[in-house]
């Protein structure tokens, strides 16, 4: 599925792992022309050479690095070209490839995409109608420049990473967190039409510093303001709410169930108790019927919520529960939203076909527009699918491009080791 | 930079989180951007924390923050007094952004294709605004575990008792208001070129769960073997948070080529070429002597050491940082990453300033006050006309505050 907003816009990904590539695929989504060049003949971290790797589908029979869902997540409607940029001809191609471009987002650390020769500096004489974006972990700028990180260590220098988890335990056991990859990638989305923006304004391209570490930051609201306003961290609290009681994950029947149940009021907290058969709850008189009672007995409320809960199916209590107008969800893994009767409904997941590993279901979209038609998607690009189409697009001889291909310059295979 | 949307005018109808988010990011930019507010200011002037704890609708961090710059106009628009007041609002907006419960979502956006057939709308909610799940109440943690995101944080396969547990209040409502604005701006974009009414959604559950940072993608390609990235697999080693003299660092440093830089770094170079730790058949027998390795060379450095051997290592580590770290990191301040603007009735706030910018640019990241709950109503009111009369006997019913 895709849509035809960005349609015109032609953007060159440089961008490796997630946050860069996700954000690309958005746009693909979106209707924008990309073209993912894809490192070689060195594979990227999210391409494993090893069947045996846990990102490899054990499904199929191609090569490890087209079976990753690590890859494939972050990389439908785009079309492909493997190159050696460390080569001249693999900059020449670049510098082709720059002169068709509307956007350029690379992820390279810092400073990199300069030592290549293919910087801001170059990018611009060669077409100041482009614009670049450049997404290293700290930003372009600052003395952390060449640093790298990925989103996990984003995360902990946020002050997010610390302030996650269940109360009392150790930092050791904080788990990691890719949300910079997931928020970066939409942030991207807007910076591009920034760019494009900018461009109609002032009749050429920019370039922009974004700082992936930045962007968490902005998304963490409560911590920042609780600073800002109070001069305060907030508490690890684990799947408490300081204001909200009850506000936790229950446990239900079977092995390692989970219920999460909010009631942020007393109509939800009558509702919960008549759900519960325990309506003597919500009765005036009895402690837990305010809120100020329930915030003072919060163990003691969500204690005895789980003894009930302990011994319920999930999907009959969320149901129960939600029938009288809590907030009640079971915490999903992934066979409980391919089931969603509402994204069923909204027929939101969509088949992708893969060279290699037939059609299988992949996520929807990440919005959806009501009045136009849905546009297909492009098949999944191999790696170098696109090499020679792209090739000869941008001028270049069947000669030279089966030359490119002998030395190296291109391909569309990596050694596998295993 | 901070102008290059100063030519769109946005109007948000609603409360929530999320539309407070899509709509930041288009007043940050310059856009003229109009909070329509309930009569009950919703949750995003309900939201804790609040300045020195006071609850007020004019002084919580979710406010502060997420309305800078924007105008406030507080309506019942419920009623079709109310109604009329936003249709003509919107009859020269560029984009109406809706978070409201489905049904009044759904009525304001067939009113509007009536009275302004040319303004496109996208609307926010937990499941979209149409389907059997469509009129739940929802939360941040409901919506997140329904997303499968939840799910993924399990604490670790050897602690059963503890159940997942999710993110900082309000990121998923943050994320959903950025996969709104994003949206925002293609059709803004794609409305310059070839003007068009869309009607588009953003549903929280969607918006989360076709992102990364979810299973669903690994869970499907594996035929459901792998629900989990195996973070804690005896191979994933260094992985994961470690103490140092002065706290925590964390590391991602169990695959090639950042573990043999690892070996060097802590001073065991000969392990950057052992099979032992190599092949990965092997390399889960010889954690603990690793670990026996750096456990201690960490506790002997601070976390800021660390971080910069590592780092010219170019291993991927990083401190564990609170937030007054964060704010006083040597790379924020060189950054500018955070800026102060004035709020009314608090003073100097400091802020996170937009993560990104023009190249070598002195631009300063300026901010202005987040309105008054209604701070704007009476000038729009005499803006589109209003008399004094009319404004009397709307404030009267309550229709305007």
């Amino acid at each position: 599925m895709s849509y035809d907003l960005l349609n015109g816009i032609r953007i060159i990904e440089l961008a490796e792992v997630w946050a860069g590539p996700t954000a690309c695929s958005f746009m693909g989504d979106l209707g924008a022309d990309v073209i993912k060049i894809e490192s070689f003949p060195r594979n990227s971290p999210t391409r494993p050479l090893f069947s045996s790797d846990w990102r490899v589908s054990p499904a199929g029979t191609g090569p490890p690095y087209e079976r990753a869902w690590a890859h494939l997540q972050a990389n439908r409607n785009k079309r492909n070209i493997a190159l050696d940029l460390k080569t001249t001809e693999g900059v020449d191609i670049f510098n082709r490839l720059t002169q068709t471009a509307d956007i350029i987002i690379e992820s390279f650390s810092a400073g990199t995409i300069d030592k290549l020769g293919i910087g801001w500096e170059e990018i611009k004489k060669i077409n100041d109608q482009a614009s670049l974006i450049s997404i290293p972990g700290w930003g372009v700028e600052g003395i952390y420049k060449g640093y790298v990180s990925f989103g996990t260590g984003f995360d902990c220098v946020t002050g997010h990473a610390i302030m996650r988890g269940h109360p009392g335990r150790k930092e050791e056991e904080i788990l990691g967190s890719t949300h910079s990859d997931a928020t970066v990638a939409q942030a991207l989305v807007f910076a591009v039409v920034s760019a494009m923006q900018a461009r109609n304004k002032n009749k050429q391209g920019i370039y922009i510093d974004f700082s992936q570490v930045q962007q968490l930051t902005t998304q963490l609201v409560s911590l920042y303001s609780e600073w800002a306003l109070n001069k305060r961290e907030l508490p690890r609290m684990g799947n408490d709410n300081e204001f909200v009681v009850p506000h936790s994950s229950f446990p239900v029947a079977g092995e390692y169930q989970w219920v999460v149940i909010v009631a942020q009021n007393d109509n939800q907290w009558n509702g919960l108790c008549r759900a519960l058969k325990k309506e003597e709850w919500a009765q005036f008189g009895h402690k837990w019927a305010t809120i100020s009672g329930r915030l003072a007995d919060r163990e003691k409320v969500h204690e005895a919520i789980a003894n009930i809960t302990k011994s319920m199916n999930s999907n009959e209590l969320c149901s129960l529960l939600q029938s009288e107008g809590v907030i009640a969800s079971s915490v999903a893994e992934p066979a409980e939203l391919l089931a969603s009767e509402q994204l069923g409904f909204r027929q939101w997941f969509q088949s992708l076909d893969n060279q290699f590993l037939g059609t299988r279901i992949y996520p929807g979209l990440s919005w959806s527009i009501n009045n136009v038609e849905n546009l297909p998607n492009k098949p999944y690009g191999t790696l170098g699918e696109d090499n020679y189409s792209l090739l000869s697009e941008l001028g270049f001889t069947q000669k030279e491009i089966k030359n490119f291909e002998k030395k190296l310059v291109i391909g569309n295979k990596y050694e596998v080791k295993g | 930079m901070q102008e290059i949307f100063r030519d769109y005018k946005i109007a948000e109808i609603g409360g929530g989180v999320a539309l407070a988010a899509a709509g930041k990011q288009f007043s940050d930019f310059g856009s003229n951007v109009l909070k329509i507010e309930n009569i009950d200011g919703g949750e995003i002037r309900r939201a804790p924390p609040f300045f020195e704890d006071t609850p007020s609708l004019n002084s919580g961090g979710m406010h502060i923050f997420l309305n800078t710059g924007k105008q406030s106009v507080v309506i019942d628009y419920s009623n079709p007094s109310g109604m009329e007041i936003v249709s003509k609002i919107v009859n020269d907006v560029d984009l109406v952004i809706i978070e409201e419960k489905p049904d009044v979502a759904l009525q304001i956006i067939e009113q509007l294709k009536t009275t302004n057939p040319s303004t496109s709308t996208l609307a926010i909610s937990p499941h979209g605004l149409k389907g059997p799940y469509a009129n739940r109440q929802e939360s941040d943690l409901s919506i997140f575990a329904q997303s499968t995101r939840l799910a993924r944080q399990r604490p670790s396969m050897d602690k059963n008792s503890l159940a997942p547990v999710g993110y900082a209040p309000y990121t998923t409502a943050m994320q959903v208001g950025l996969t709104a604005g994003a949206i925002a701006s293609a059709i803004l974009w794609k409305n310059n070129s070839n003007p068009f009414a869309y009607h588009a959604e953003v549903s929280g559950v969607e918006a989360l769960a076709s992102n990364v940072d979810t299973p669903f993608v690994a869970w499907a390609l594996t035929d459901g073997v792998m629900n989990y990235a195996p973070a804690s697999g005896r191979a994933a080693y260094p992985t994961g948070v470690y103490e140092c003299s002065d706290g925590h660092v964390q590391f991602t440093g169990a695959d090639s080529p950042f573990f043999e830089r690892c070996c060097i770094a802590i001073d065991r170079p000969e392990w950057a070429e052992d099979e032992r730790f190599l092949d990965l058949d092997q390399k889960p027998d010889h954690r603990e002597e690793f670990l026996a390795h750096i456990i201690p060379w960490l506790k002997a450095r601070t976390k800021l050491e660390v971080f910069k051997i590592m780092q010219e290592a170019k291993v991927l580590c990083t401190p564990v940082f609170t937030v007054e770290e964060a704010i006083n990191d040597p790379q924020a301040t060189a950054r500018k990453s955070f800026t102060t603007f004035h709020q009314d009735g608090i003073g100097e706030v400091i802020s996170p300033a937009y993560p990104f910018k023009e190249y070598m640019s002195d631009e300063e990241w300026n901010l202005t006050s987040a309105p008054k709950f209604g701070e704007h109503t009476q000038k729009v009111l005499e803006q589109l006309g209003y008399s004094t009369i009319e404004q009397q006997a709307l404030f009267r019913i309550g229709t305007i505050k």
